[in-house]
């Protein structure tokens, strides 16, 4: 199957024409995710420069492997654990290995407030970026792959090789922590 | 979680992709476009596909150059069934008719008529230096070895100044009419 074809062609399809020499199948490709590893690596960092390296070193690995690529999971998957590894071992690389701890304190649920009409406001919104940040780097992991990526609980916690309990907590403080912050904003 | 903190989940993820929408910077993305155009331009092969015969034309160019090569060669080399076979060098001690015999070893099957008659028409060998003595016969010279007498053709000018002398000559041996001929290429006394 080719480009010429006018029905839109899955990642996993547009990956393996890339493989067989389609260049422009991997363009498609690029322009479809370059956004969210972007930020998945911003967030991460909160360095632009640094963002900016790992997402061109992840794109590198892709190319390089487009000839061995086999569509054994969805692209996506595959995509964001090169992105995860990646980004585990920068951690490691700049001794901040203990990011990835998993430091989370439980919010209570009753505490929370009514943010779905306090985040109209630009402002809050804006903040809501920088909280996004400042979680806890597990917190964070699952908060991207979740609203970035796109992924289920199930698929974050295959990608990040944790339990599904573990990865739901992580998502559940998060957004505790997130509403919380935003609410302090006010 | 109550449906309560999932309404909040969706407005805190809805309000974070419509804020999060940095993109990287547009160098960077020509460079990584640039990149994967290049890796796939500098090996167009398919993967998956095995090669064929049909990508590589010059796979049956080389076969038919080296299919000339053969042919010609083949036809520069000389059929074995009609080469004469080598002489081997004649020892001093070596008679030239004992020399064409073993020169011939096909002539050894046959009958001894047909031996002589095809020892006369035996082609010309070199051979080695022979030793003897210059001596004049009835308007003919002769090269007198021990084992031998043989008859030197066309003689040089200067022959008889080696007459009844030891000489060692270097020639061409023939048998001709049962009578073994030498042409001399070099004559040096002793």
């Amino acid at each position: 199957m080719r480009l010429s074809n006018s029905e839109p062609l899955s990642d996993e399809q547009l990956m393996l024409n890339y493989g067989q020499g389609d260049a422009a199948a991997f363009e498609q490709l690029y322009q479809k995710h370059k956004g969210g590893v972007y930020r998945y690596f911003l967030r991460h960092c909160s360095r632009a420069d640094v963002a900016e390296e790992l997402h061109h070193d992840i794109w590198m690995k892709l190319i390089n492997a487009r000839e061995t690529y086999q569509p054994t999971a969805k692209f996506t998957t595959w995509l964001y654990t090169l992105a995860h590894n990646h980004l585990v071992n920068y951690y490691r690389k700049n001794n901040k290995a203990q990011l990835l701890d998993f430091d989370d304190v439980a919010e209570p649920e009753d505490e929370l407030p009514e943010l779905d009409k306090q985040l109209t406001h630009s402002r809050q919104a804006a903040d809501l970026i920088s909280q996004v940040e400042s979680l806890p780097a597990q917190q964070k992991e699952v908060f991207l792959l979740r609203h970035e990526a796109g992924f289920s609980l199930e698929e974050i916690a295959n990608l990040t090789k944790s339990s599904f309990e573990a990865t739901k907590s992580r998502l559940r403080y998060a957004m505790a922590k997130l509403k919380k912050g935003v609410s302090y904003e006010q | 979680m109550s449906n309560k903190s999932n309404i909040h989940d969706d407005a805190i993820g809805q309000a974070y992709q419509q804020q999060s929408n940095e993109l990287p910077s547009s160098a960077l993305d020509q460079q990584i476009l640039a990149a994967s155009r290049k890796a796939v331009a500098a090996k167009p092969t398919p993967v998956g596909k095995t090669r064929s015969w049909r990508n590589m034309p010059f796979i049956p160019a080389i076969a038919a150059s080296f299919f000339v090569v053969a042919v010609f060669w083949a036809q520069q080399e000389p059929d074995n069934e009609t080469r004469m076979p080598q002489a081997e060098v004649a020892p001093m001690s070596i008679s030239a008719p004992a020399l064409l015999k073993s020169a011939a070893p096909q002539m050894a099957a046959q009958s001894e008529p047909e031996v002589a008659m095809l020892a006369d028409m035996a082609t010309p060998e070199t051979l080695s230096p022979l030793q003897g003595v210059i001596t004049q016969r009835a308007q003919a010279w002769w090269l007198i070895t021990q084992e031998q007498e043989v008859l030197i053709h066309t003689p040089p000018s200067n022959i008889a100044d080696f007459a009844q002398q030891p000489v060692t000559v270097q020639g061409v041996l023939s048998q001709r009419n049962g009578v073994t001929e030498l042409t001399i290429k070099d004559i040096k006394l002793d």
